[in-house]
């Protein structure tokens, strides 16, 4: 038996659905938004909201790396990729990502070079292995994959390399969850944190989650138990009167997250006073750049890029999906102009979207549960 | 493994946030030989997690160790009451 199998027991999910469905107080319907993509794609394709009570309704948040990517970075990418003796590498779902002016993927069929790799290592390697291009990482994600940017460039600048460099749009968690608290839009009552990033960052951050807008917090693993024991712990935290951040990943996630992680992006990276997230609009301090220490490998910096805002297509619905405020369904593309197959926005893209998530999975999710374990 | 992982219609797993757990079977300098639970290999930097041995699992993440695991992977007790 794999050690995820015993996390996916769907005896002890029902267990667990049925002393959560105790805790819930009478005619009180509770909202708890799950942060992460990665939870998001857990509950649609286990079908975790089937073992819980009808007053619990799970909201998917804004946690997905390329979903929040708006549609001017894709075009400062595409214009990076066309520049001379280019090679510019990306994640595999960010070849998809429509921009104004296409995809990657469509970039590459106008003759651009770019190529998915697995990690920014990688694409340090095809940077030695092709001394005469430009080797350019085009880095997304939040402080899960924050590191392994970081551990890049201090890789590349101890090995000398002059022909790498990184066009940075990493974001941070905790001021996309302030946005989110401050929307009036949501009436959350509690968070499940985003456990891989946490594994970075800690729980610590989330602090004021709990004394300051009075929300409880539990950072959570990624499988069908996690997220069950998780709104166990959530909803026993209202059924005590206690509003606190707890951990329940505890095997990997430890409450001052990695400081060894921790010092390397503080020495490499510096928050953008401002970053444009889709959906989200403009957050203060919520993305990082490349620190003064690194410049030299400043895409940004050594490469002409167009910069321009570009407004969303206006069937796109993905900012209301990245909010909670909308579920994917009801958006009025959903599953017909917009697909993973040819998506609209980028919640469609990535298996991690609510909307591909809901998509692949959704309309299963109760016989699926059965037919995965 | 580099590559494998980033199928167009599978999903990209380093953009989905997901880390794998993997057990270290060697070391090679800054970086160790990692397998995971599919008997598939992959070289992992671990200058995150300080010096590793043969055993040790490790949370990875775009072929980083951000962590390493010290508790046994189960199922807490209080689930199973
Ligand atoms: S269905 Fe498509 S356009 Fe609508 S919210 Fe989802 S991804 Fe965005």
């Amino acid at each position: 038996m794999r050690f995820a199998d015993e996390f996916r027991d769907p005896e002890l999910a029902q267990v667990l659905g049925t002393e959560i469905a105790t805790l819930c107080e009478p005619g009180r319907h509770y909202k708890i938004m799950e942060v992460c993509g990665g939870h998001t794609h857990t509950i649609y394709r286990y079908g975790v909201q089937d073992h819980l009570p009808e007053a619990i309704e799970l909201v998917h948040g804004p946690g997905c790396p390329v979903c929040v990517i708006p549609m001017g970075r894709v075009d400062d990418g595409i214009a990076i990729a066309e520049q001379d003796g280019v090679i510019l590498t990306c994640f595999g779902d960010m070849m998809r990502v429509p921009g104004g002016n296409g995809s990657f993927l469509e970039a590459n069929a106008r003759g651009a070079d770019i190529r998915m790799v697995y990690s920014p290592l990688d694409a340090l390697r095809i940077a030695k292995a092709n001394p005469d291009r430009r080797v350019v990482f085009y880095a997304i994600g939040f402080e899960t994959t924050a590191p392994s940017t970081a551990l890049t460039l201090v890789r590349a600048k101890a090995d000398g390399v002059t022909n790498f460099s990184v066009f940075c749009n990493h974001v941070t968690v905790i001021p996309a969850i302030t946005a989110i608290l401050d929307s009036p839009d949501l009436q959350l009552d509690a968070f499940l944190g985003p456990g891989h990033v946490s594994t970075v960052i800690g729980c610590r951050p989330y602090e004021f989650i709990a004394s300051e807008r009075h929300k409880p917090l539990v950072c959570s693993g990624f499988e069908p138990l996690d997220l069950l024991q998780s709104i166990y712990m959530v909803m026993k935290q209202f059924a005590e009167g206690r509003v606190e951040v707890e951990n329940q990943y505890t095997r990997v996630v430890r409450w001052e997250g990695n400081p060894m992680a921790l010092k390397v992006l503080e020495d490499v990276f510096s928050l953008r006073p401002h970053f444009e997230w889709r959906g989200l609009g403009s957050i203060p301090h919520s993305a990082l750049a490349l620190s003064s220490r690194y410049e030299r490998f400043d895409a940004e910096l050594s490469f002409d890029i167009p910069g321009v805002r570009v407004a969303d297509p206006k069937a796109c619905q993905c900012g209301e999906v990245l909010k909670g405020a909308l579920r994917p369904w009801e958006c009025g593309v959903f599953g017909t102009a917009c697909t993973p197959e040819k998506p609209i926005g980028t919640c469609m893209v990535s298996s991690e979207g609510a909307c591909a998530a809901y998509y692949n999975y959704g309309q299963y999710s109760k016989q699926r549960i059965h037919l995965e374990v | 493994m580099t590559g494998e992982r980033c199928e167009l219609d599978q999903g990209c797993i380093t953009c989905g946030d997901v880390a794998v757990v993997l057990t270290v079977i060697g070391n090679e300098g800054s970086d160790a030989l990692c397998r995971d639970d599919e008997g598939r290999t992959e070289h992992v930097a671990t200058e995150f997690v300080g010096q590793v041995a043969v055993g040790d699992r490790l949370l990875v993440h775009a072929a980083v160790a951000l962590q390493r695991l010290v508790e046994r992977e189960r199922v807490p007790d209080a689930i199973r009451r």
